[in-house]
């Protein structure tokens, strides 16, 4: 083989390589949530374990000031494993509605500027936000959903023979760990 | 013969003169649907009935013997209680809330009601019906799940329903406007 041809290889090659390099460093950017997203998730796993605190407090009469530690610190720590279950669907939906889009979302560099290259840049950062707001949507509905119905399930007819202290500990925490775990081996 | 006539005449009118005398018949019971609990509020109501044809004076109802401080708590009123006056063909009534604090059987007893006939007159007695034995027990985990709760289980879905809502808006929302950016790019290309 020429000089010339193997010289062209190389650098086919090594434009593969940083295409590679630029695609996986784009996934690892959008795979840790920003700040907004984060308080955004936080907020509403808060909610979700509040309305089940609700229950336990009105239901099986759990005293609300003697049980306020216990009821703040679980609601706390499942809110944290909730918002990363959270993030873990909103991720792999929107990559997957950015794949089904049909729109290349990679930015080109040019050394010119071409006519009407702003305005669809513009357009893809618009649609890429259309899309993260569609995911993290999408991943609140459906997390918060199957969280609900998990609690529900074991605080009533799995978990109830327990003391109501046990129960709601066991209830709670039993959920947002399956939903958290079942939200990243969508991701793998 | 005539004496012996005004005599009887005379004695006839102190048997049949009507005396004014009250006569109190209490009742003692529970109001409760199903039997109560360990640290579960009951209420015990008094109704004194004056049956007699006068009022009665100083009446006092004393009842706390059946209910022992270690091992009841009253909630807003007291066990015993006093009126001065009851009258005839009336009646009064006193409710008391009370909560028993550990698991066991009390066998309930008569209250006891001391009044008089006159303002000065003598302590009489009068006991009320009793309600029997009772036995506390602790409440079970699953009794509270089975009742129907309903406003509690409203509120929760209306409050859930919220939630989950807001999502679903921003879902669709997003849904119109990706569809419109996504054909924009589309055509350009």
């Amino acid at each position: 083989m020429s000089n010339r041809n193997k010289r062209k290889k190389k650098q086919r090659e090594e434009r593969a390589f940083l295409e590679v390099e630029r695609e996986r460093e784009q996934t690892l950017r959008l795979r840790k949530p920003t700040t907004k997203q984060r308080m955004l998730y936080f907020f509403v796993g808060l909610i979700m374990n509040i309305l089940p605190t609700y229950l336990f407090f009105s239901i099986y009469e759990m005293d609300l000031i003697k049980s306020l530690p216990l009821f703040a610190f679980v609601t706390i720590i499942c809110s944290i494993i909730l918002s990363m279950g959270y993030h873990n669907v909103s991720f792999f939906l929107k990559h997957r509605l950015i794949k089904k889009s049909g729109v290349n979302f990679q930015i080109k560099r040019t050394k010119k500027k071409a006519t009407g290259g702003e305005r669809e840049e513009r357009q893809k950062k618009q649609l890429e936000s259309t899309i993260t707001t569609q995911a993290v949507s999408l991943s609140l509905l459906y997390n918060s959903l199957f969280y609900l119905a998990i609690v529900l399930i074991f605080a009533f007819y799995i978990t109830w023979i327990f003391q109501a202290p046990t129960n709601y500990i066991l209830s709670l925490a039993v959920a947002s760990s399956i939903v958290t775990y079942i939200s990243s081996t969508k991701i793998q | 013969m005539k004496i012996l006539f005004v005599i009887l005449l005379l004695l006839a009118s102190l048997v049949f003169t009507e005396v004014e005398q009250g006569n109190l018949i209490v009742e003692k019971d529970i109001l409760v649907t199903t039997l109560p609990h360990t640290e579960e509020e009951f209420t015990i109501l008094y109704t004194l009935y004056n049956v007699g044809n006068g009022p009665v004076y100083d009446v006092r109802l004393q009842d706390s013997d059946n209910f022992p401080k270690d091992k009841y708590s009253t909630e807003l009123s007291q066990i015993d209680t006093n009126w001065d006056q009851i009258e005839a063909e009336s009646n009064a009534t006193h409710a008391v809330i009370l909560k028993r604090h550990s698991v066991g059987s009390d066998f309930l007893g008569p209250a006891t009601v001391l009044f008089k006939n006159t303002p000065n007159g003598q302590d009489l007695t009068s006991t009320s019906t009793y309600i029997g034995r009772l036995n506390f027990t602790p409440k079970s985990p699953g009794e509270s799940r089975k009742s129907p709760n309903w406003e509690h289980w409203i509120i929760f879905s209306v409050v859930a329903a919220l939630v989950l809502v807001i999502p679903f808006l921003l879902f669709k929302k997003s849904e119109k406007k990706k569809k419109r950016l996504a054909m924009n790019l589309r055509k350009k290309k």
